[in-house]
C-alpha cells in the first residue's frame, strides 16, 4: 500500500479512535504502530512499543516536566502563589477592576514558576475568586481573568508546553524560554488593557478597591522574597547559563520544597503534592509515549512531505495559511488538551513553517 | 459499599504509595542535582557520575506514576461522544477505550522486557560509571507490569458497569491536564 496513503488513513483512525474514548496517548501509539506494521512489517513496528517510551521515560529533558510541576505543586504549598496575589494587588488593586488585573499580574508570576496553565487557574482559582466575590466583582470579570490569566502559565517561561515542543522538534529549551517572555509580557498587558476597558463600560463590574501607601506595597515586596529568590535562581540561572535546563528545575523544585517545610508542609501535604505531580506527569508522558510512535509513524509515511506539497499547491500567502492554522487551533484547542493538540498536528505543522520561511522557534 | 470497591480503595492506596515512593526519589534527586549543579558553580568537587544515576531514576520514576494514572482513570480522553449519547452506549465506549488501553501497556510490557533482555544479555553499561543498567531495567519492568493487571480491573469494571448500567466502582479522579 501506498505509504501517504497509509499515512492519511492511519491519521483519520487516530481521530475516530479518539472520538470512541481511547485516551490520546494510547490512539496515537495504536494508530502509529499498526500502521507502521502495513508499511515495513509487524515486527519492527511492535519493537516501537518498546524503544519509543524507553526512551521517552528515561529522557532528561522530559523528566524537567516533572520537576517543573513538582515545583509548582511545592510553591503553591509554601504560599508562593498566594504572595504573588499579594504583590501584584499592592501596585494595581487601587485602579477599577484591580483585583481582576491583579489575578492576571498573579497568574503571570505564578506561570513563571510553575509552567502549567490547568495548576495555574486552579491555584489563583483559589486563592483569587474569594477576594474579588468579596468585593462584590461580577463572577463573569472574576471567573473570565482566571480563566484568561491561567493561560499565561504556559505561555510564560518556564513552560511544559516549550518543553515538550522543544524535545519533539530538537528545538533549543532555552531559545523558545527568551523568545515566549515578550509575548508573555504583551499577553499580559493586553488582559489588563481588555479588564480596564470591560471595567468602564460596566463599572459595577469590578470596583476599585482601597489604594495601598508605598511603604506598605514595599513591606508586601519584602514579604514576597520567596518568589522573587525562586524565579530569580530558576530564570536567572538558565539565561545566564549558570545551570542548565534540568538543573534550574531541580534548584526551583528543591528551593520551592524547602519553602514548603518552612511553611508548615505536613506530611500529608507532601504526599499531595506528590500525588498530584504524579497524576500531571503521567497523564503528560502517555501522550509523549504515543507521539514518539505517531511521529515516527508520520514520518516513515512521508506525509509531512506530501502536507508540504500540499500546502505549496495552494499557492496561498503565508498569512493565510497562518490564519487557517490558527483556526485549526482554535477548533482543536476547544476539543482536546494542550498538549495533545500540539504533539497531534506537529508532525504536519513544524515541516509547514520550516517551508514557509519562519523560525520554528 | 462492596467487596470490589473496598477493594479497589485498597489497590489505589498501594498504588499512591508506589507513586509516592516514586516522587519522593524525585525529591531526592532534585535535591542532589541541586547540589551538583551549586558544586560545579562554586567549583567543588562534582557527584561523580550522577548524570548515570539521574537518568535511570527518572525512568524509575516516571514509570512508577502509571499504575495509579490507570486505576484512577486520569488519562486524557476526549467524553463529548459519550456523554451527548449517554447511557449504555457511552458505557460500552468506555470499554473500548479501556480494552485498547490494556492492549496497548501489554505489549509496551511485553517489549519492554525484550528491551531489559537485549540489555542483560548484552551487558550493557551505565556510560560513566559503567554499572550494569540490566537490574534498574527490570525494576522499571516490574513496575510497568503493575499497569497490566490494573488496567484488566478497569476493564472488568467498565464491562459491570455496561451491564448493570451502573456507574464504575473505582476510585477514579479527573486528571489537571498542563
Amino acid at each position: 500500500m501506498d505509504p501517504i496513503l497509509v499515512g492519511a488513513l492511519g491519521l483519520g483512525a487516530m481521530f475516530v479512535l479518539i472520538l470512541l474514548h481511547v485516551p490520546i496517548g494510547v490512539a496515537m501509539g495504536i494508530t502509529g504502530v499498526t500502521s507502521v506494521a502495513f508499511i515495513i512489517g509487524w515486527e519492527p513496528a511492535l519493537t516501537l512499543l518498546g524503544t519509543e517510551p524507553s526512551a521517552a521515560i528515561e529522557n532528561e529533558g522530559l523528566a524537567v516536566v516533572a520537576l517543573f510541576l513538582l515545583m509548582g505543586s511545592f510553591a503553591s504549598k509554601a504560599g508562593v502563589s498566594a504572595d504573588m496575589y499579594r504583590l501584584a494587588y499592592a501596585m494595581i488593586g487601587h485602579f477599577r477592576g484591580g483585583l481582576a488585573m491583579a489575578t492576571i499580574g498573579g497568574c503571570a508570576g505564578f506561570g513563571a514558576i510553575c509552567g502549567s496553565s490547568i495548576a495555574t487557574t486552579a491555584t489563583m482559582a483559589k486563592i483569587a475568586l474569594p477576594e474579588m466575590l468579596q468585593r462584590n466583582y461580577l463572577k463573569t470579570l472574576a471567573s473570565g481573568s482566571i480563566a484568561a490569566g491561567g493561560t499565561l502559565g504556559m505561555l510564560v517561561p518556564p513552560s511544559v508546553v516549550m518543553i515538550i515542543y522543544g524535545i519533539l522538534t530538537e528545538e533549543s529549551v532555552i531559545a523558545l524560554f527568551a523568545a515566549a517572555i515578550f509575548p508573555g509580557a504583551i499577553a499580559t498587558i493586553l488582559y489588563c488593557i481588555t479588564i480596564g476597558i470591560y471595567v468602564r463600560v460596566r463599572p459595577e463590574s469590578g470596583p476599585a478597591g482601597e489604594r495601598i501607601v508605598w511603604r506598605e506595597k514595599l513591606n508586601v515586596l519584602i514579604q514576597s522574597w520567596r518568589f522573587l529568590v525562586i524565579a530569580i535562581v530558576v530564570s536567572g540561572g538558565i539565561y545566564t547559563g549558570i545551570f542548565t535546563i534540568t538543573e534550574a528545575a531541580s534548584v526551583g523544585a528543591s528551593l520551592a520544597f524547602i519553602f514548603a517545610i518552612f511553611n508548615g508542609m505536613k506530611m500529608q501535604g507532601f504526599l499531595d503534592c506528590l500525588t498530584s505531580t504524579a497524576s500531571n506527569t503521567g497523564m503528560i508522558f502517555v501522550i509523549i509515549m504515543g507521539a514518539h510512535i505517531f511521529s515516527y509513524f508520520i514520518t516513515l509515511s512521508g506525509l509531512p512531505d506530501a502536507s508540504v506539497e500540499f500546502i505549496k499547491d495552494l499557492n496561498a500567502s503565508n498569512f493565510v495559511v497562518l490564519l487557517l492554522m490558527m483556526l485549526m487551533y482554535l477548533i482543536l484547542g476547544s476539543i482536546f488538551d494542550t498538549v495533545a493538540a500540539m504533539v497531534i498536528t506537529l508532525p504536519f505543522v513544524y515541516p509547514v513553517i520550516i517551508e514557509m520561511g519562519y523560525d520554528p522557534i | 459499599m462492596d467487596n470490589f470497591e473496598t477493594q479497589g480503595r485498597r489497590l489505589n492506596d498501594y498504588l499512591r504509595l508506589v507513586a509516592c515512593i516514586g516522587f519522593t526519589g524525585l525529591v531526592l534527586v532534585a535535591l542532589l542535582t541541586m547540589a551538583d549543579g551549586v558544586g560545579r558553580w562554586l567549583s567543588l568537587p562534582r557527584i561523580p557520575g550522577f548524570g548515570d544515576i539521574a537518568q535511570i531514576s527518572y525512568a524509575i520514576v516516571i514509570a512508577s506514576c502509571f499504575p495509579s494514572l490507570l486505576l484512577k482513570d486520569q488519562n486524557v480522553v476526549i467524553r463529548f461522544l459519550g456523554k451527548a449519547v449517554k447511557g449504555r452506549f457511552n458505557y460500552c465506549l468506555e470499554i473500548f477505550g479501556n480494552i485498547l488501553t490494556l492492549a496497548f501497556f501489554a505489549i509496551l510490557v511485553w517489549q519492554f522486557y525484550y528491551l531489559t533482555l537485549d540489555l542483560q544479555v548484552n551487558n550493557r553499561t551505565s556510560p560513566t560509571l559503567e554499572f550494569p543498567i540490566a537490574i534498574w531495567w527490570w525494576i522499571i519492568s516490574l513496575i510497568m507490569t503493575i499497569t497490566v493487571p490494573v488496567q484488566l480491573l478497569v476493564v472488568i469494571d467498565s464491562i459491570y458497569s455496561a451491564i448493570f448500567n451502573v456507574p464504575s466502582r473505582l476510585p477514579k479522579e479527573e486528571g489537571e491536564g498542563v
